[in-house]
């Protein structure tokens, strides 16, 4: 999950830095520049309902990933492993361990607007994209830098652009319009709450606005969250998808 | 037993020091009730089935865990008088030891009434680096198919049982050492109530992005088995396959063994539609005498009754037609039997914890009776449950 929200994270450090340096410096800052770990809740919002899943969360890089669902009761103990971009799910009410195919990766993950996608593929910003400066705009009572990010042409990524308002002074991600090849704007994401965790200020709630469905949202909160644990590569393996907690 | 084997992992858990602040004993499980209509040759059935499952998961130590995990039902209704030895069977344990306990009566004279619980999970798992040792009742899943595993020895259940996710546990010993992040080898064997022991060893390993698996034992006292079995994709759909190979072993000089296999695609699209197809073929089918589907529909199965048919084709398709509603319409043909099943489904979440679920199962084939003749058979059935899980 942090995999996605690394992508909205967006610092940035210096005058005469250039857009990717920006985007790079607020991406280590929002994911760990090695690993993270945190606790984390998504809310999905419709008009007359709302249903929270609460996980944990480990990723190293861009490579590896693993997350544990601990509620609701239901889906407690599922887990999901990452490998480079291979994906696992496991059962423990059936002790069924089963290889995603790529298709489900456009599925949105355990029913919210988020993909798996954004979970698996979520590319580099700072590799897969030209950046570029495109104006300031204060959001919020923050000074932002609005960036825009195009896709590179040989990059894997689902998005075909995005804008990105990232504030002047602390670099944190505001607010993200994501735009499909057909520069057609499919959702919109916001960060808001910003705190200190674990001695960085990052916005603790992002919120997930499709852009066909203003009445729905996905809210991710972040808990807890741990920068630069050390976890071994080896962490991510499917011995861990059974035991951890 | 069950008790003091409880009040001994309780104890050991006060006993030893903290694992990192988390709690040692995790509880969890869920209440259902379900509601059961059966249109079957020359009957109405019906059956209400009061479920309650209670998980106790224990983790005193970083290297020691275990799970004690029970199943107890309420069941009354017109099918308990009606289908023979129905009480009985609910009472049986098909594990070594009997951890099954069953009581059944008449509920005037159209109806009866069991009650069961049975403990279908009661292990204790030893974890030495890449190496676990895990002893007592527990499932064993080598499937990699989604449908139908040949290569799932220790486990095999009807598909058509739609109550019982967690299906019933093997009493065995299994021994893993995982070789990598994505590979593992296993050793197990189980012991049943009619004292035939499973042993078979295991190996899965991944690459060029596919699961791939060979395994290979002797089955229940009786067949040496072998198999293969693999994950992956074509294109971006999932493609799984099982080949087992069986063969009697007091016979092996007479018989060329049976061959059994799965093979299966799935594919989801971006808007979550899921739809999937699988085949089967089995070896075993022709020598078995089916002259009802109902022999095969419910309990625990044989591996080697997987298929009724030498052949058996699979199509399911499912979609959440809204986050909280999800439809799915599986099918299956039966070419042999002119016979199909149709089996639409719908779960919807009524809240976190509550989920509501209606099901119905339709079948047709026809069969031959004694004089050759052939009659066509049909069955329906419906369930209508409501789960509350914590």
């Amino acid at each position: 999950m942090l995999i996605l929200l690394s992508a909205m994270a967006l610092p940035v450090l210096g005058q005469d830095i250039s857009p990717k340096e920006i985007v790079r410096k607020a991406d280590e800052k929002f994911n760990g520049e090695k690993t993270s770990t945190a606790v984390m809740a998504m809310t999905i919002v419709r008009p007359t309902w709302e249903r929270t899943i609460e996980f944990k969360n480990w990723t190293s890089g861009r490579e590896y990933a693993l997350t544990l669902i601990t509620a609701p009761a239901k889906d407690k103990g599922q887990s999901f492993l990452k490998r480079q971009n291979e994906m696992w799910s496991w059962n423990p009410t059936i002790s069924r361990l089963i290889k995603l195919p790529p298709s489900m990766m456009s599925q949105g993950w355990m029913g919210s607007d988020y993909t798996n996608d954004d979970i698996l593929k979520e590319s580099s910003v700072v590799n897969d994209y030209d950046h570029s400066i495109i104006g300031e705009e204060e959001l919020d009572g923050r000074m932002c830098y609005k960036i825009k990010l195009v896709a590179k042409e040989d990059a894997a990524v689902i998005w075909g652009h995005q804008i990105r308002w990232i504030d002047k002074k602390d670099f944190l991600f505001l607010k993200s319009e994501l735009y499909d090849e057909d520069a057609y704007l499919v959702r919109t994401e916001t960060g808001s709450e910003i705190k200190i965790m674990d001695d960085r200020l990052i916005p603790t709630r992002i919120e997930l606005i499709p852009t066909e469905e203003e009445d729905q949202m996905t809210i991710i909160e972040i808990k807890e969250i741990e920068f630069n644990a050390p976890i071994e590569e080896s962490f991510f393996s499917q011995q861990n998808m059974k035991r951890v907690r | 037993m069950t008790r003091k084997f409880a009040y001994f992992l309780v104890l050991l858990s006060l006993l030893t020091g903290s694992t990192a602040g988390q709690e040692k004993i995790s509880f969890s499980g869920y209440l259902s009730d379900m509601q059961t209509v059966y249109r079957i040759p020359d009957y109405w059935l019906w059956e209400n089935s009061l479920q309650n499952r209670l998980n106790l998961d224990f983790y005193p130590t970083s290297w020691l865990s275990g799970s004690l995990q029970v199943r107890n039902r309420a069941i009354f209704g017109s099918t308990i008088g009606k289908i023979p030895g129905y009480g009985e069977s609910i009472g049986g344990d098909q594990g070594w030891l009997d951890m099954t306990w069953a009581t059944d009566g008449n509920l005037g004279d159209s109806a009866g009434y069991v009650l069961s619980s049975a403990v279908d999970r009661l292990w204790l798992q030893f974890t030495f680096g890449n190496l676990e040792v895990k002893a007592g009742r527990q499932r064993i899943n080598w499937g990699q198919t989604l449908v139908w595993n040949p290569n799932d020895i220790f486990n095999s259940y009807s598909y058509f049982e739609v109550d019982y996710p967690e299906r019933p546990g093997s009493d065995a010993l299994r021994v893993s050492y995982y070789t990598g992040n994505a590979s593992t080898i296993e050793v197990a064997t189980k012991i049943d109530s009619a004292n035939r022991v499973t042993a078979a060893g295991y190996f899965r390993f991944n690459t060029l992005g596919f699961d791939i698996q060979f395994m290979g034992g002797i089955y229940q006292g009786e067949d040496l088995v072998l198999g293969t079995g693999w994950s992956g994709n074509l294109g971006s759909a999932a493609f799984r396959g099982e080949l087992s190979y069986f063969r009697d072993l007091d016979q092996f000089k007479d018989t060329t063994g049976y061959l059994m296999t799965s093979i299966g695609y799935d594919y989801t699209f971006s808007n979550s539609l899921m739809i999937q197809i699988e085949g089967l073929y089995s070896g075993f089918a022709k020598e078995m005498d089916v002259n009802s589907f109902l022999q095969f529909y419910s309990g625990n199965l044989d591996v080697k009754n997987l298929g009724f048919t030498p052949w058996s084709f699979m199509g399911n398709i499912s979609y959440p037609l809204t986050p909280l509603l999800n439809g799915a319409f599986a099918t299956i043909w039966y070419p042999d039997w002119n016979g199909v099943y149709l089996g639409p489904s719908f779960d919807l979440s009524l809240n976190s914890n509550m989920d509501l679920s209606l099901i119905l199962q339709y079948f047709t084939a026809e069969f031959e009776d004694p004089s050759g003749a052939k009659n066509r058979e049909k069955n329906t059935f419906g369930f209508l449950r409501f789960k509350w899980s914590f």
